[in-house]
């Protein structure tokens, strides 16, 4: 994964795996090279223990592989496949002259148009059905509030494609005193949004309290309106029950069964949504800290990504990231977890130090009793004994978490890993020297994601 | 060669829309879809055996398309393998924190839980948590015994990749599951 990356990413790291073979271990180990690249590789791991090391590494994935089965499929597969050939075919034999049609040019084309000319149909009529009873409904308030709207909204086309994203209000928007309508519900949270959206803002917030729309994946939820998830609201999920969220404009979240959120707060600066237990997917396109989760151990602060949270029912954490950055916080501290990155929180313990997925579980073990179990020292000793390039983001993290004696380990830990920038010091690391911090960080960052 | 030629035979009569041969053909290749998908999702035989009839069932009406340019095998794992991808991606499994917290709390344990569970159990849930990019390539190397070639020709690129994937999802197993280096 991302680590491996960093050695193609440093010349000098790449130089030494040219020199030394270590991306042809597998296929040496699998006979896939000519003979004479396998001697010479064979003769090179005898002088070189880091490539022994590796091959060793490897050949232990390839024995343990060796150990998935073959199986054949039930015979309710080939049952079920009969049925569904007899469901479309009535007469044995004449396949072809059945499906030969289906699966034509002409069909596929005639097929398309058919389809394409339909779903503009539906949409045409939908729009034009939802925007005449949307304009009719709030055509008085409109005129009562005697919004000035710019030239540059207000198709109503444009009205109803800003419909379901949100009811913020653009603090832009002027309302003159004596021809307000007293029922306009102005919001105190204000919204610096395009000026397009700025009559359907007024036209939602008029009538609504800010909300989110969601949709029922499967079983039923319980909302006090149907399709919203309105400012302060609960969605509960049971067992059979799964809900997507429309994070406002900015992405969605995927509730999981036997989950419980609430919507706290929903505008132009923040959208925040409280996770009580159970699991969500969040995947957002947002600028850094604009979408947060709270949780009874951490608060997840979106940094531009896609992650899964979990709260389980003592209300401890776990993040695993997919896509970009979170962060975690918990009284004043943090920890940043990239992409293919984990962690967790326990409650009434606070924050643990991310961790690649693909470390070790002796490893994770280690840090596990770090984080959580007073593993002090002794735990310290075995993440760094079982730590390797993968674990670079964890040693970062630790610097600031242990004492100075320890941190001097650590920090040789590291730098073992990642060579750490010209500008860096041993003693200004040692002293949590921010800019150097953050300079190394910069570093582990950039091969992360390279 | 006879078993190609018969293989031949029968896609032919595939397209003649003969169910009998489409049996037959099924009978030959079952086990290499079913095998797939069922490590693929790591051991979940009512999955692996969805996978196995859509791909079937694909072949059935898509044989006419198949130009033998390529091996019938390379076109059938390369359905498999799209197929398995597009159902993980349908069903995004959410993964349970009670899980992740309880093996932390079983670790003391953990030697006899080795003890009563098949290797091939662990390799394969553990197979199962990898990237299909890292997956994929070890399932059709260990799985299916194919070479680097063919899976290069499977997955649609070259062999420095699949054989970099390969160093890759190695490592990345061994460290997964280095406590059963005494196992095996």
């Amino acid at each position: 994964m991302k680590f491996s990356r960093l050695i193609r990413a440093n010349p000098q790291q790449k130089k030494m795996n040219e020199k030394h073979y270590k991306e042809k271990l597998s296929a040496y180990l699998n006979h896939e090279l000519p003979k004479e690249e396998r001697q010479l590789i064979g003769g090179h791991l005898l002088q070189c223990e880091s490539c022994r090391k590796e091959h060793d590494e490897i050949k232990l994935g390839a024995a343990l592989a060796s150990h998935l089965k073959r199986a054949d499929a039930p015979q309710a597969a080939w049952n079920e496949i009969e049925k569904a050939l007899d469901g479309k075919v009535k007469t044995k034999g004449s396949l072809i002259s059945h499906f030969s049609f289906f699966g034509s040019r002409p069909f596929v084309a005639t097929t398309a148009l058919l389809i394409g000319f339909g779903l503009i149909t539906v949409i045409y009529l939908g729009l034009a059905g939802n925007k005449s009873q949307e304009i009719a409904k709030n055509e008085p308030t409109i005129q009562n509030a005697k919004v000035e709207i710019p030239q540059t909204v207000s198709t109503p086309n444009e009205i109803l494609a800003n419909q379901n994203v949100n009811t913020e209000i653009s603090p832009n928007i002027q309302i003159p005193a004596q021809n307000a309508n007293p029922n306009v519900q102005i919001l105190p949270e204000v919204n610096p949004v395009q000026p397009k959206n700025r009559l359907n803002e007024i036209l939602t917030a008029q009538n609504k309290l800010p909300s989110w729309n969601v949709e029922t994946i499967a079983g039923n939820l319980t909302l006090a309106e149907k399709g919203k998830l309105n400012v302060g609201e609960f969605l509960e999920t049971n067992s059979n029950s799964r809900a997507k969220i429309q994070v406002a404009n900015i992405g969605q979240v995927e509730i999981a069964p036997n989950s419980r959120v609430q919507l706290v707060k929903t505008n132009s600066n923040e959208h925040r949504l409280s996770l009580e237990r159970g699991i969500l997917q969040a995947k957002i396109l947002a600028p850094p800290r604009l979408f947060i989760v709270d949780t009874p151990s951490a608060v997840a602060v979106d940094l531009g990504c896609e992650y899964t949270l979990e709260v389980d029912a003592a209300g401890n954490s776990k993040l695993h990231v997919t896509s970009g950055f979170v962060a975690l916080e918990r009284d004043g501290r943090e920890s940043i977890v990239p992409a293919g990155a984990i962690c967790l929180t326990k409650k009434g313990r606070g924050l643990g130090t991310p961790f690649s997925g693909d470390s070790s579980i002796g490893f994770q073990n280690a840090l596990f009793r770090f984080d959580f179990a007073n593993g002090g020292s002794e735990s310290l000793q075995t993440i760094i004994k079982e730590s390797n390039l993968y674990d670079a983001l964890t040693l970062w993290h630790l610097l600031s978490r242990t004492q100075k004696a320890e941190r001097g380990k650590v920090f040789d830990a590291l730098a073992a890993h990642i060579k750490p920038p010209a500008n860096i010091t041993r003693e200004g690391i040692l002293r949590l020297n921010k800019k150097m911090l953050d300079a190394w960080w910069k570093e582990i960052e950039n091969v992360w994601f390279e | 060669m006879t078993e190609k030629r018969t293989e031949q035979d029968l896609l032919a009569e595939c397209r003649n829309g003969d169910r009998e041969a489409f049996e037959s053909l099924y009978n030959q290749n079952q086990k290499r879809v079913f095998s797939v998908a069922l490590n693929f999702f790591g051991g979940d035989e009512a999955l692996a055996k969805d996978i196995t009839q859509q791909v079937f069932l694909k072949i059935f009406y898509k044989v006419g398309e198949f130009r033998a340019e390529s091996e019938f095998t390379t076109w059938l794992y390369r359905m498999t393998v799209n197929a398995c991808i597009d159902e993980q991606r349908k069903t995004r499994r959410f993964f349970s924190i009670e899980n992740f917290f309880g093996e932390f709390k079983v670790k003391k344990t953990q030697d006899e839980k080795i003890q009563q569970r098949e290797v091939s159990d662990e390799v394969q849930k553990a197979i199962a948590t990898l990237k299909p990019k890292f997956r994929l390539p070890i399932l059709l190397k260990y799985v299916e015994n194919l070479s680097y070639q063919e899976i290069a020709e499977v997955l649609d690129c070259s062999i420095g990749t699949i054989s970099s994937r390969l160093n890759r999802g190695h490592k990345m197993l061994a460290r997964k599951l280095e406590h059963l280096k005494s196992e095996i």
